[in-house]
């Protein structure tokens, strides 16, 4: 069978395995979708951008935060970020909320829907001007580099994509 | 006998002069127009982009002050390809039937070159691509209006593909970006790997352009090959590398990306891309020309130039100097002057050949370790420089409809 699909049997296991982990980064980004459909009935398309305003704010705390102070060596801790990151964006989310969308809500679906999707536009344009298009990388905590070397798969798991899956499904369940 | 001299002296200047009358009117809509179609929001446009535009300005005002050729205005327009044939297609329509423009340059991915490259022979324009790499362009689809001015998939493959073979890695296993670009750099490398002796052993395509290149690497890495291609570009080459990285492949496997530009390395930095190969027909930090060329890119682009950038750049210049040359916009008049006169901007140098392809060094880089790098952007080691007629496809290969045999 395995040779029909022209994969040996650790292949097909090995990107099962990949392909869970991406359904993990894909499964905590629809969460927050779904949930704020099911509470607000808006279709909220900032959702993306305001996922990309999470990372870039752990990104700027963990690389580009000591330099704007002037203290070129103060770097925030990795869960340190992890908690404010959060706490910042859902306060982005509120005032949003507060200034914009609460005027919506007595008028059709559509209209929630096109603010949304213009400010996400606006944000993605935003930073797109700032920071160009690169990707950019802010450093791993220790505990959590390297990876596990499965040799039965012929696979090297980096821990960080197991820690994606654990904290998926520890804020899928929890929610 | 000196009257007649006088006389004859007379006749010739005024006839001289009268040609330059006439040929000065041959500025077609009193303007010339350049067009700089580019990827300013995709995955390109660090490579391309912005800095292209800026590439574009500076030319016309190294060329001239007041911005005028032959007493005419000179116009820049720029806009987004988004690396897309269609809409490439549609613009350039657009340009060249109401905008009056008179020559498209960049034009950053094969597919959106191939469609604009179209369109100019259509309707007699000029384009001059620094962007896009396949070296289709300027042999099996190659026009009469075209220069493909900076780097193509043959003097990658020599460059990059010879370099890896002949330090012993000879097995191959290629990750393509699935269009014309990624096939046509993944056909010229493994011809480059068969004829000296190695072995392609497999390759997979991934979407383009693609975020998540796992399951892709995974496969290379099952596939045992010493050596893994990239035959992608931009952000796809960044995250395919990044990603190689974080799942330990590059442990026991060598990759290679076959097209990187010194954005990306600036992207990767240096403690991931230290050690790996590139072939660049431009680098920053060549000689005193270049630096002094860059530091002036740098100062409105916050940014050193890519090959791109600098090929944007060389090619405005050099497409004002044949216009003041032929005092025309005439295109075949101004091809024929580009084919004709050897170019030396500083930047690059070389001579522009039938098929439209020009052909100057390219250089063999190496990317410095951390610890090696003294100043911002100093980030290679010039390993080789490939000569001109190496780096360039023979015109006796050559599958041209322009090239005579």
């Amino acid at each position: 069978m395995f040779e029909l699909l022209g994969i040996t049997p650790q292949g097909l296991v090995a990107q099962l395995l990949v392909g869970l982990i991406n359904g993990s980064f894909y499964a905590i980004l629809s969460l927050g979708l779904a949930i704020i459909f099911g509470l607000l009935n808006v279709i909220n398309f900032t959702h993306g951008a305001q996922y990309m305003l999470g990372a870039f704010i752990s990104w700027i705390g963990l690389t580009q935060l000591g330099m704007w102070l002037g203290q070129p060596d103060f770097v925030m801790n990795y869960w340190v970020s992890l908690f404010l990151t959060p706490i910042i964006v859902a306060m982005i989310g509120i005032a949003i909320e507060k200034t914009m969308l609460k005027r919506l809500y007595h008028l059709d679906h559509l209209y929630g829907l096109l603010l949304t999707f213009g400010l996400a536009l606006v944000m993605e344009g935003m930073f797109r001007h700032w920071y160009g298009i690169s990707g950019e990388s802010y450093p791993v905590p220790e505990i959590l580099q390297g990876g596990i070397q499965l040799e039965s798969l012929g696979l090297f798991l980096p821990k960080y994509r197991v820690w994606v899956i654990a904290a998926s499904l520890t804020v899928c369940l929890g929610a | 006998m000196k009257y007649k001299l006088v006389t004859k002296a007379i006749a010739a200047a005024c006839l001289t002069a009268m040609a330059a009358g006439v040929s000065a009117q041959k500025v077609s809509d009193d303007v010339i127009k350049i067009g700089v179609l580019t990827d300013l929001s995709g995955i390109y446009s660090d490579l391309a982009g912005q800095g292209s535009v800026i590439a574009a300005r500076m030319a016309i005002e190294d060329f001239s002050k007041n911005k005028t050729v032959l007493g005419k205005k000179i116009e820049l327009v720029s806009a987004d390809h988004q690396n897309k044939a269609d809409i490439t297609a549609n613009k350039a329509r657009e340009w060249f039937d109401k905008e009056k423009v008179d020559v498209i340059v960049d034009l950053v991915t094969t597919s959106a070159a191939l469609a604009a490259m179209e369109v100019a022979e259509q309707k007699n324009k000029i384009t001059l691509i620094s962007g896009a790499a396949s070296l289709d362009i300027t042999n099996s689809k190659c026009t009469a209006t075209n220069v493909h001015w900076t780097y193509d998939t043959y003097a990658l493959s020599v460059g990059t593909g010879g370099a890896m073979v002949k330090a012993g890695k000879k097995n191959w296993f290629f990750v393509t970006a699935d269009y014309a670009f990624g096939h046509n750099l993944e056909r010229d490398t493994a011809a480059v790997v068969n004829s000296s002796g190695g072995k392609v052993v497999g390759s997979v395509r991934h979407p383009f352009p693609g975020s998540d290149f796992s399951s892709f690497l995974l496969k290379a890495q099952a596939s045992g090959a010493q050596v893994i291609g990239l035959a992608n570009a931009g952000q796809d080459t960044i995250n395919s590398i990044k990603q190689a990285a974080e799942f330990g492949i590059t442990q026991k496997q060598t990759i290679v990306p076959l097209l990187m530009f010194i954005t990306d390395v600036h992207s990767l930095g240096l403690k991931a891309a230290q050690g790996l190969t590139v072939t660049e027909g431009f680098y920053w930090d060549f000689n005193d020309k270049t630096r002094a060329w860059s530091k002036r890119f740098f100062a409105q682009h916050k940014r050193m130039p890519s090959m791109v950038h600098a090929g944007v750049y060389s090619a405005v210049l050099n497409y004002l100097k044949a216009v003041e040359a032929t005092k025309s916009d005439d295109t075949a008049a101004v091809m024929a002057k580009l084919k004709s006169t050897p170019i030396d901007d500083g930047l690059f140098k070389g001579v522009i050949r039938a098929d439209g392809k020009f052909e100057h060094d390219m250089y063999l880089l190496e990317v410095k370790k951390p610890n090696e790098s003294t100043t911002p952007w100093d980030y290679y080691h010039v390993r080789a420089v490939i000569p001109a007629k190496d780096a360039t496809l023979p015109l006796s290969k050559s599958v041209c409809k322009l090239v005579k045999k």
